[in-house]
């Protein structure tokens, strides 16, 4: 049973890792991203052939990739997340180009799949359909722990990184930054009279999500061992997206409560379904049901969430003319202290 | 050269199918400016509803028409649930895109519920091949395209000749004028998604009929090419979705005789994104007065 409580809280703690990522674009820009399981993804797969030994095509004739570096945990971890902000970074290029919500959010999705299709295929690059497997596990090099007490380590590893990505994004979310972030959510008109640079703030916005994507998704791939096309799929992201609607949009906690509640709790309660008719599929059928349901539950009684987004106010307060002299001189309003920093709170 | 053209002619087939689905989806944004994700959906639970009566007749007709009733069922049953009790509360376009993506998650797991994921067998009359021109097509290549033409047809003269086009027109082109000058807007809409529901049920149907054995996400996996067709063809615009349409179902199928066809997906998405960049324009402005950069 710990054995299986473990296991359940290292996923747990990845999948929250997951849900900050996609809070980033989703809850703090409001910008639709179904690429995310695409940087997940890519995230696994650079932290594998960054850790595994050249490919041995004598050897191993299955499986075939590219670089094969041979690197330990960390810089192997960094290399893999600071390549999904690229890989971000490129796609948001694309996609954040005046285009409307729910256009970023066809774009996006679309190139998901299509990388899907590329990265299946093509066997050169990360070994098609059959993936990449044998990853070593990260520290026990040095560390020679068994199966068991390894598990625990691991564990605490998960949630150092997920602490350590709570704390960087609670940091980046109160900077001048993240405020301009929410002021674009708000208005984007208004923010860009007050000389914020909305496609340049977007594409750094969304590339930071697929950072913390990526780095997930190397922590997953190390835990699993193995990464194939089968581990991930654009359906993934729908359940993403309604932990982070359910647990709070741009509340940090909150989202860690979503990520909880709907890609823990209820996977492993909807477990105990018992095997109806020889469809063993009725299980996680109802769980996917489940998730959805409190999706549409959440958005009618309580749109913003379990726990609703802090209100931030600037700690100067606002001058009572600050609309009258921003229209006057938006320049001199625009940097790190506009009026950008009161808007907030408030919602979609 | 012939494969070439054989490619075109499984092309024309494949665009008769998107050709149909996207209509309905352009009918619906006409009308409700907000993109369906689950459409997919529409298709899938026509294909299941037609499997289902197979399993007892073999009467394609009885088919099509239980997969047109069950897609336009789900569609007013979204219409109704979703749609309509967030608009009235005033909830903005991207919310009501979340909510479709949940009610593709909700309708994808009923089906895995029932039916499982495993893939189901659809019986097709496939018969032997018939040369048309330069063209090849079986019996159910002709069938799926006759349907799609007869059906489409039909659909123009609803939309072009009747009443009811014309206050769906109307409907589409302003909605608080259509509704001062007394026309019944909430109806229309309602009518509208049911025949979005329709049309694309029987698309999922004829898919079903070329694929042969499906799973619950059937549709969902042939969304964004539905999606790159209404983008192409201009979205919420009829007749421009019928070319776009056209141009995706050929140019996925030509793609095919020359790389793998697992990419097929993928070509519908680059033409897509080269849509997407060369004429923004055509899709962007038309839609949204908020262009700011």
């Amino acid at each position: 049973v710990i054995n299986y409580l473990t296991s359940v809280a290292i996923t747990g703690s990845i999948a929250a890792i997951f849900c900050l990522g996609v809070n980033v674009s989703w809850g703090w820009v409001g910008q639709l991203d179904l690429a995310f399981y695409a940087y997940v993804a890519l995230g696994a797969y650079f932290t594998s052939v960054l850790e595994l030994p050249r490919a041995n095509h004598q050897q191993n004739l299955n499986s075939s990739y590219i670089l094969g570096f041979n690197w330990p945990f960390i810089p192997a971890v960094a290399g893999a997340t600071a390549l999904g902000a690229v890989a971000a970074f490129i796609v948001g290029a694309i996609a954040l180009r005046r285009l409307r919500g729910d256009y970023i959010a066809i774009i996006t999705a679309s190139t998901a799949l299509a990388l899907a299709a590329v990265l299946s295929q093509d066997s050169s690059l990360f070994g098609g359909y059959i993936g990449l497997y044998g990853l070593p596990q990260p520290f026990n090099g040095v560390l020679h722990l068994g199966p068991k007490p390894y598990s625990y380590f691991y564990l605490g590893l998960c949630l150092v990184c997920l602490g350590l990505v709570y704390v960087v994004l609670e940091a980046l979310y109160r900077s001048p930054f993240g405020r301009s972030l929410r002021a674009i959510r708000e208005d984007d008109i208004a923010a860009a009279a007050f000389g914020r640079k909305l496609y340049w703030l977007r594409l750094r916005a969304y590339a930071l999500g697929g950072a913390v994507g990526a780095f997930g998704g190397a922590l997953l791939a190390n835990y699993l061992g193995a990464w194939n096309p089968s581990s991930w799929n654009l359906i993934e992201v729908t359940l993403l997206l309604s932990a982070v609607v359910v647990g709070g949009r741009a509340n940090s906690r909150g989202v860690i409560i979503g990520a909880v509640l709907v890609l823990s709790a209820i996977p492993e309660v909807t477990r105990l379904v018992p095997i109806v008719g020889g469809n063993a599929d009725v299980g996680p059928a109802i769980g996917n049901i489940l998730a959805g349901l409190l999706i549409v539950a959440v958005l009618r009684f309580r749109p913003s969430g379990i726990l609703r987004e802090r209100k931030t106010v600037h700690a100067e307060p606002a001058p009572p003319t600050a609309e009258l002299a921003a229209a006057g001189s938006p320049r001199s309003q625009g940097n790190s202290h506009g009026p950008g920093g009161a808007v907030g709170g408030a919602g979609v | 050269m012939s494969l070439f053209l054989l490619g075109v002619g499984s092309g024309l087939v494949t665009g008769a199918i998107i050709a149909l689905s996207t209509v309905g989806l352009s009918l619906q944004y006409s009308v409700t400016r907000t993109i369906n994700f689950a459409h997919g959906e529409l298709m899938t639970v026509g294909a299941y509803a037609a499997y289902v009566v197979a399993r007892h007749s073999s009467n394609v007709v009885l088919q099509g028409a239980a997969a047109i009733a069950a897609g336009a069922a789900l569609a007013w049953a979204f219409n109704r649930s979703l749609f309509r009790p967030f608009v009235r509360r005033g909830a903005g376009p991207l919310t009501i895109f979340v909510l479709t993506i949940a009610a593709s998650l909700i309708v994808q797991n009923v089906l895995e519920a029932i039916f499982s994921a495993n893939f189901v067998n659809y019986p097709s009359p496939v018969g032997s091949a018939y040369r048309v021109g330069p063209f090849r097509w079986t019996l159910t290549d002709l069938l799926t395209m006759a349907t799609a033409v007869a059906a489409l047809l039909a659909l123009h003269v609803t939309i072009r000749r009747t009443k009811f086009g014309k206050a769906q027109r109307a409907v589409a082109d302003d909605v608080a004028l259509a509704r001062t000058t007394g026309v019944p807007a909430q109806r229309i809409i309602d009518l509208t998604w049911a025949i979005d529901g329709g049309v694309a049920g029987l698309s999922g149907m004829l898919l079903a009929l070329q694929v042969g054995s499906f799973t619950p996400s059937l549709g969902f996996t042939f969304l964004l090419v539905i999606f790159s067709a209404a983008i192409v063809g201009g979205i919420g615009q009829m007749y421009g979705a019928m070319a776009g349409s056209l141009i995706v179902g050929v140019v996925m199928e030509v793609s095919a005789v020359y790389i793998p066809p697992d990419y097929k997906q993928t070509m519908a998405f680059l033409i897509l994104v080269v849509v997407l960049l060369l004429r923004p324009q055509g899709i962007v402005a038309a839609l949204s007065e908020r262009t700011v950069r």
